[in-house]
């Protein structure tokens, strides 16, 4: 008997208006893989993962996700969206933050201790110990990542949707966040939406190329032509002194 | 003060009382309400509710005179006004194709509209400035009762869905993700701010009521970063405002309104004052 896939995904089209953003598409991840999503800007990134998460409905075509609906499954995926969606000034506490991830539908229902263990472990994952009762205002922008992620952590997630963690950080803040993010590898299938695919590549198991359609590609077969296929002409390759090379769009 | 501290006890006496009991009281209602208010970014709408309330008012005078309806009264249009206008704000904001600031700003335009036409076509001689800027001194038993119902309710929402509002303010996409009904709750918490304004209406007025929703738990924001300290904060904050306000308005003969809003007005803009003169000492 095949496995379940955590994410099957078939003849899948979606647009906004009359504007098409994912046409004809197909995706499967098995459970536990670790894929990374990239493509250039409006090609449909977080798009895909918004009708991972049910948030939104395709116009043609079905999405699975353990074999269910999303909706019906949206209790075990964990999502961490871009902090820009956030008011800044909210009063609220780290450890409040992450209790989130706890929350649950049932009405009236106060955090047990057992949310509050889950909570406090999830902080303590992504290195945040220290910072539990500060304000989440006063965060730095990678800090706040690292809050988002405990919260989607602390779920206790099946299935882990990142829509760019990265963005907006500088590289070494960049580069541990992404290093506390290999971590979780093997504990839950991850899909990481990524302006930059080049930091994880090591630890992937295939890099999703979406622009209007999807394409799967092993990391081994991941080169310079390909990220250039998929962003389109619009790409240019920056050889640095280190001898690594970042895609980056006009 | 003597002669305020005197009229205070004299058991003769009730009208200063009721009003220190009323302000008092609605400190809960204003300090909890308030803080949901001010951190969802949701002050105009509730200006908008707010000022739909004299629409209410007015329907309810124009009956209660021509028609000599009992159940249907100021107090009750004023409750239906509020409740109306914040369903439809509510749905406007969740479902509608509308723009959401046009919708808002046509809602506190009519029904003020609605109620300065029915107030002049009522008969007999109608101040519609006691609705606009209210007046404590004019609070009965009765209504020192509605008060404490309404903080009785919105204490106890608060308690029990606190983590659910608190999510629903801070992160809708995350909540709705963790199973919360969002439309639901965004809902009750407009239906929470539009039960809070009609009792409180009474008190400082349909123009002033937002002021009191905002500035207490404004400047609690400021003094905190989590959001259950700045709504005990600004519950005792509004306490010390309206008890300020109405033995200031009292000794001075002022109008005791307009008076707990001045208060309230220059304890934020020193808070702000101060937090922005901290900031800057950090900085430099």
């Amino acid at each position: 008997m095949s496995e379940t896939p955590a994410i099957s995904i078939k003849n899948l089209s979606f647009s906004y208006g009359s504007t098409p953003v994912l046409t004809a598409a197909d995706l499967s991840i098995r459970p536990g893989e670790f894929n990374y999503i990239v493509g250039p800007n409006g090609g449909g990134k977080s798009t895909l993962l918004k009708l991972i998460l049910g948030l939104i409905q395709p116009d043609y075509g079905k999405i699975e996700v353990f074999g269910r609906s999303p909706r019906s499954v949206r209790a075990r995926i964990g999502y961490t969206p871009q902090q820009i969606q956030f008011d800044p000034k909210f009063p609220i506490t780290v450890k409040e933050v992450v209790l989130m991830g706890r929350l649950t539908g049932r009405w009236g229902r106060g955090y047990t201790n057992l949310d509050i263990q889950i909570a406090e472990l999830s902080i303590e994952e992504m290195e945040m110990s220290e910072f539990k009762e500060a304000p989440f205002s006063e965060l730095s922008g990678g800090q706040r990542q690292r809050v988002l992620i405990a919260r989607s952590l602390a779920v206790s997630p099946d299935l882990l949707l990142l829509d760019e963690p990265t963005a907006n950080l500088d590289a070494e803040t960049e580069d541990k966040l992404l290093k506390v993010i290999n971590n979780l590898k093997g504990e839950m299938t991850i899909l990481m939406v990524s302006h930059n695919p080049e930091y994880v590549y090591g630890s992937v198991e295939s890099v999703i190329c979406v622009n209007k359609q999807i394409a799967v590609h092993p990391t081994t077969g991941v080169t310079e032509a390909t990220i250039i296929k998929s962003f389109g002409d619009n790409v240019r390759i920056i050889n640095h002194d280190h001898s690594c090379s970042i895609t980056d769009e006009d | 003060m003597s002669d305020f501290l005197t009229t205070m006890f004299d058991p003769s006496i009730s009208f200063l009382k009721y009003a220190l009991i009323a302000g008092l009281l609605s400190s809960f209602a204003f300090g909890i309400v308030g803080t949901y208010v001010v951190s969802r970014r949701i002050s105009y709408i509730a200006g908008a509710i707010s000022h739909s309330v004299l629409g209410g008012i007015g329907i309810g005078l124009y009956l209660q005179v021509h028609y000599n309806s009992a159940w249907f009264n100021p107090m009750t249009g004023a409750f239906a006004s509020a409740m109306v206008s914040a369903l439809i704000i509510g749905y406007v904001t969740r479902h509608g194709n509308q723009r959401e600031d046009t919708v808002i700003g046509a809602i506190w335009a009519i029904g003020m509209a609605v109620g300065l036409l029915f107030i002049a076509r009522t008969p007999g001689y109608i101040d519609p400035m006691s609705y606009l800027f209210g007046n404590i001194l004019m609070i009965t038993q009765t209504d020192l009762w509605l008060i404490a119902g309404l903080d009785a309710v919105i204490v106890i929402i608060a308690i029990l869905f606190y983590n659910t509002l608190q999510a629903i303010s801070f992160d809708e996409e995350f909540a709705y993700l963790r199973g919360i009904n969002v439309n639901f709750f965004f809902l009750l918490l407009l239906c929470l701010t539009a039960m809070t304004i009609v009792v409180l209406v009474r008190i400082v007025g349909i123009v002033m009521v937002i002021a009191l929703l905002t500035l207490p738990a404004g400047t609690a924001g400021i003094l905190t970063k989590k959001l259950s300290q700045m709504m005990i904060i600004a519950i005792l904050l509004c306490m010390v405002y309206t008890t300020i306000g109405l033995s200031f308005s009292y000794i001075n003969d002022f109008p005791t309104g307009p008076t707990i809003i001045l208060i309230s007005g220059i304890f934020y803009i020193l808070a702000v004052a101060v937090s922005s003169w901290r900031k800057k000492g950090k900085q430099f």
